[in-house]
C-alpha cells in the first residue's frame, strides 16, 4: 500500500514538473515579447531593453526555465503584467470565492445527479429513463455561458426573484460589512451571525451555482446509471430478487451502494475539473475568483497570470487525481496494486 | 497501477479505470455485435443501431439536418449575404418575426442567416480539429504500442501530462499565447485532445502487435513504417471514428467558448460563440440575440451526443440489452 501510494505520488511530481516545463516553453515558443508587454505600448526600445534585462529575458532559456523553477519553490508565481501584483497572492485573494462557488454547485450537481441516475436504472428503457437520459444528455450539451445568460434573463430580467451578477449586494455590503475572516462570505457571515449578508450571499450564489452544476449533475447521473445497470447483472442481486427483497431495498441497500465506488471517483474528478471551467461561469457573473482573473488575463494577454493559473489549477487536478487513485485502493479491494 | 480520468468533453462518463491507459477503455475492445455487423455490410449495422434506440435514431436525424443546413445554407438562408459583411441601418436589434425569426443583430442583419451559416463553421471547426488531433495521436499512439520500451514511456509520460491539464483550461491558455484566430483556436484545441486518441491506438498496437499477419509481415522482412500503416493503424481505425465521433460535440462546445472569450472566430464571422459573445452587450432588452445562436450550439452538441452514446452503449456489451 505504501509502496503504491509512493510510487503515484512520485509519479504526479514528474507530471507536476512536465507541466511547467510545458507551461513556460509554451510562455516562451509563442511569437509575443513579454518585456514589451510588461512596459505598455508606449515604451521606448531603450525602456523595453531594460525590462527585459530585469525580466531575466536576455539569459539563454534553460537559465530562464531554473530560475522560472526556483522561483517557483519559494512560491513565488511571478508577477501579473494587468495588476502588477504578485500572482500568489492574486490567486490566494480569489481562491475562496472560487472554492464557495465550486463546493456549492457540486453538492447541487450530487443532490440532481445521483436521484437522476437511479431512476434512469430502476425503470430502465421507460419513459422515465428516456426522460433521465434527455436532461443527462441535455446538460452535458449545454454551452455554460449561454446557460448562465439565459438563468439571468428568466430569473432576474423576467422573474426578477435573483439578482444579476457580483458576489453579495454593494449596499449590503456597506451596511452591514463583514469582519474579515476565512473567506468564505457564507461561512463567515454564518458565523458572525450576519443574516443579511449571509441571505444576500446565497442569492446571489444561486445562478453561478446552477449553471456550474449542469455539467457534471448530467455526469454523474450517466455513471450511476450505467454502474447501477452493471450492479444490477450481479448474482447477488439476483440472489436478493430469488429471495424475494422488495424492489427498493435492492436497489438502495445493496446495488445503490455498490455502484457509488466508481460513480464518486467521477465526482471528485469533476470537482477538479469544475475548477478549470469556472472562468467561463465567473466572467459571466462578474465573480471575483479564480475564474475571472484568468479570463480577464486570457483577454489582456497577461502571460505570468494565465501561467500561474494554469499551473496552479493543473496542480490541485493532479492532487486530486493523486488521491482519488490512493482512495479507490483503498476503498476497492479489487483494485489491483502492481 | 490504476489511472483514472473523468472525461470533461461533454460526451462524458469516459473513465477509464485499471489496467494500463487504453487497456480499459470500452472503445478498444472489440464486440462480437460489431464483428457480426461488419460481416452483414455497416449499412445493416447502421440501421440496427438506429432501430434499437430511438434517441440515437432522433440525434442522426439531428446530424443530418445539420449537415444539409451547412451545406445548402446559401438556399436555405433568407438573407445569405447577412452571413458576411451586410448592414442594414434600418432593421437593427428587431424582435422575432415572420421575416426574421431569429430577430436581428445591431446591425440589422438576419440572425436566421447567421446562424444558419454558423453551422459552416461549427462542423468544419469541429471537422478539422478531430482530423488535427487524430494526426497527432495516431503516429504517437501507434509507435508508443509497436515499439514499447523506452519510447513508449517517453510518449505516455507526455501524455500523461498533458492530460494532468484540464482540458478547457489548456486550449484557452494555448489560444490566448498563440494569440486569437479561428485557426489558432482550432489548434489549440487540438493540442488539448489528441493525447485520447494516442491513448486509444497505443492499446490497439499493443494488441495487434503479436497478431500472426504482423508477426508474418515482421518475418518477410516488411519494414516498420510500412508495418505500422499498413497493419497496425489501418486495421485500428475503427475504434478510433468511434470515439472521434463521440467527441464532435464537445469539440464543439470547446471551441465555442473559446469565441465566447474572443479567442477564435473574429468578426465579422457569424460563428455561434461569437455571437453569443457580441450578444451579451443587448442581451438583456434584446433576448433573442444570445439566445438562438446558444439553441443552435445546444442543439449540435446534444445530436451529436445522442449519436455517440447510441455507438457506445452498442459497441458495449455490457450495457446492451440482451
Amino acid at each position: 500500500m505504501w509502496a503504491y501510494t509512493l510510487r503515484r505520488i512520485a509519479l504526479g511530481i514528474v507530471v507536476l514538473l512536465g507541466l511547467t516545463l510545458v507551461t513556460f516553453l509554451i510562455a516562451r515558443v509563442v511569437p509575443s515579447d513579454p518585456a514589451a508587454r510588461w512596459m505598455g505600448p508606449r515604451a521606448t526600445a531603450e525602456q523595453i531593453g531594460a525590462a527585459r534585462v530585469k525580466l531575466g529575458l536576455d539569459k539563454p532559456l534553460y537559465v530562464q526555465y531554473l530560475r522560472y523553477m526556483a522561483d517557483m519553490a519559494r512560491g513565488d508565481l511571478g508577477t501579473s503584467i494587468r495588476t502588477h501584483q504578485p500572482v500568489r497572492k492574486d490567486l490566494a485573494a480569489m481562491l475562496p470565492a472560487t472554492v464557495e462557488l465550486v463546493v456549492v454547485g457540486m453538492v447541487l450537481a450530487v443532490l440532481v445527479g445521483i436521484p437522476l441516475g437511479v431512476l434512469s436504472a430502476m425503470f430502465r428503457d421507460s419513459p422515465m429513463d428516456h426522460l433521465g437520459r434527455v436532461v443527462s444528455v441535455t446538460s452535458v450539451s449545454l454551452p455554460t455561458f449561454w446557460l448562465a445568460m439565459i438563468l439571468q434573463l428568466v430569473f432576474f430580467k423576467s422573474l426578477g426573484i435573483l439578482p444579476l451578477a457580483d458576489r453579495v449586494d454593494s449596499i449590503i455590503k456597506l451596511t452591514y460589512p463583514l469582519r474579515p475572516g476565512t473567506g468564505f462570505y457564507l461561512l463567515d457571515s454564518l458565523l458572525q451571525g450576519n443574516w443579511p449578508f449571509f441571505h444576500s450571499t446565497l442569492a446571489h450564489l444561486m445562478l453561478p451555482a446552477v449553471t456550474l452544476a449542469a455539467y457534471p449533475a448530467g455526469l454523474v447521473a450517466r455513471m450511476i446509471r450505467s454502474s447501477m445497470l452493471e450492479v444490477y447483472q450481479e448474482d447477488y442481486i439476483r440472489l436478493g430478487r430469488a429471495f424475494g427483497f422488495s424492489e427498493s431495498l435492492i436497489t438502495f441497500r445493496y446495488a445503490l451502494r455498490n455502484a457509488l465506488a466508481p460513480a464518486l471517483t467521477v465526482i471528485a474528478l469533476t470537482f477538479a475539473y469544475s475548477l478549470g471551467s469556472t472562468f467561463l461561469v465567473e466572467a459571466v457573473f462578474n465573480w471575483p475568483g479564480m475564474g475571472k482573473y484568468a479570463a480577464d488575463a486570457v483577454t489582456t494577454a497577461d502571460y505570468p497570470a494565465i501561467m500561474g493559473v494554469t499551473i496552479f489549477i493543473a496542480a490541485l487536478y493532479v492532487a486530486l487525481n493523486i488521491l482519488v487513485d490512493i482512495a479507490q485502493a483503498v476503498l476497492d479491494p479489487r483494485v489491483q496494486l502492481s | 497501477m490504476t489511472t483514472t480520468e473523468v472525461d470533461d468533453r461533454g460526451g462524458g462518463g469516459r473513465t477509464d479505470q485499471g489496467g494500463r491507459p487504453g487497456q480499459g477503455s470500452r472503445t478498444d475492445r472489440p464486440s462480437e455485435a460489431q464483428d457480426q455487423a461488419t460481416r452483414r455490410g455497416s449499412l445493416f449495422w447502421v440501421w440496427h443501431v438506429l432501430r434499437q434506440n430511438p434517441l440515437t435514431a432522433l440525434g442522426a436525424a439531428m446530424v443530418l439536418g445539420l449537415v444539409l443546413a451547412a451545406l445548402l445554407a446559401p438556399w436555405l438562408a433568407p438573407f445569405p449575404g447577412d452571413g458576411g459583411v451586410d448592414v442594414h441601418p434600418k432593421s437593427q436589434l428587431l424582435a422575432p418575426s415572420l421575416e426574421h425569426p431569429f430577430g436581428t443583430d445591431e446591425l440589422g442583419r438576419d440572425l436566421f442567416s447567421r446562424v444558419v451559416y454558423g453551422a459552416r463553421i461549427s462542423l468544419f471547426t469541429g471537422s478539422l480539429v478531430i482530423g488535427l488531433a487524430l494526426l497527432i495521436g495516431i503516429p504517437l499512439g501507434a509507435a508508443a504500442g509497436y515499439l514499447g520500451g523506452f519510447v513508449d514511456e517517453v510518449i505516455m509520460r507526455f501524455v500523461d501530462i498533458v492530460l494532468s491539464f484540464p482540458p478547457l483550461l489548456l486550449a484557452t491558455a494555448l489560444a490566448a499565447m498563440l494569440g486569437s484566430s479561428l485557426v489558432n483556436a482550432m489548434i489549440a484545441v487540438a493540442v488539448a485532445w489528441w493525447p485520447w486518441y494516442a491513448r486509444i491506438m497505443r492499446g490497439q498496437a499493443v494488441a495487434l502487435r503479436e497478431r500472426g499477419y504482423v508477426e508474418a509481415a515482421r518475418a518477410g522482412g516488411v519494414g516498420t513504417l510500412r508495418i505500422l500503416t499498413r497493419h497496425i493503424i489501418a486495421n485500428s481505425l475503427p475504434p478510433l471514428i468511434v470515439q472521434a465521433s463521440m467527441d464532435f460535440g464537445s469539440v464543439i462546445l470547446t471551441s465555442a467558448s473559446l469565441s465566447f472569450l474572443g479567442l477564435g472566430a473574429q468578426p465579422p464571422q457569424p460563428e455561434w460563440g461569437l455571437l453569443i459573445s457580441t450578444g451579451r452587450t443587448f442581451f438583456l432588452t434584446n433576448w433573442w440575440y444570445v439566445t438562438f445562436p446558444g439553441l443552435a450550439i445546444l442543439v449540435t452538441a446534444v445530436a451529436f451526443n445522442l449519436v455517440g452514446d447510441g455507438l457506445r452503449e452498442y459497441l458495449d456489451p455490457r450495457l446492451r440489452s440482451v
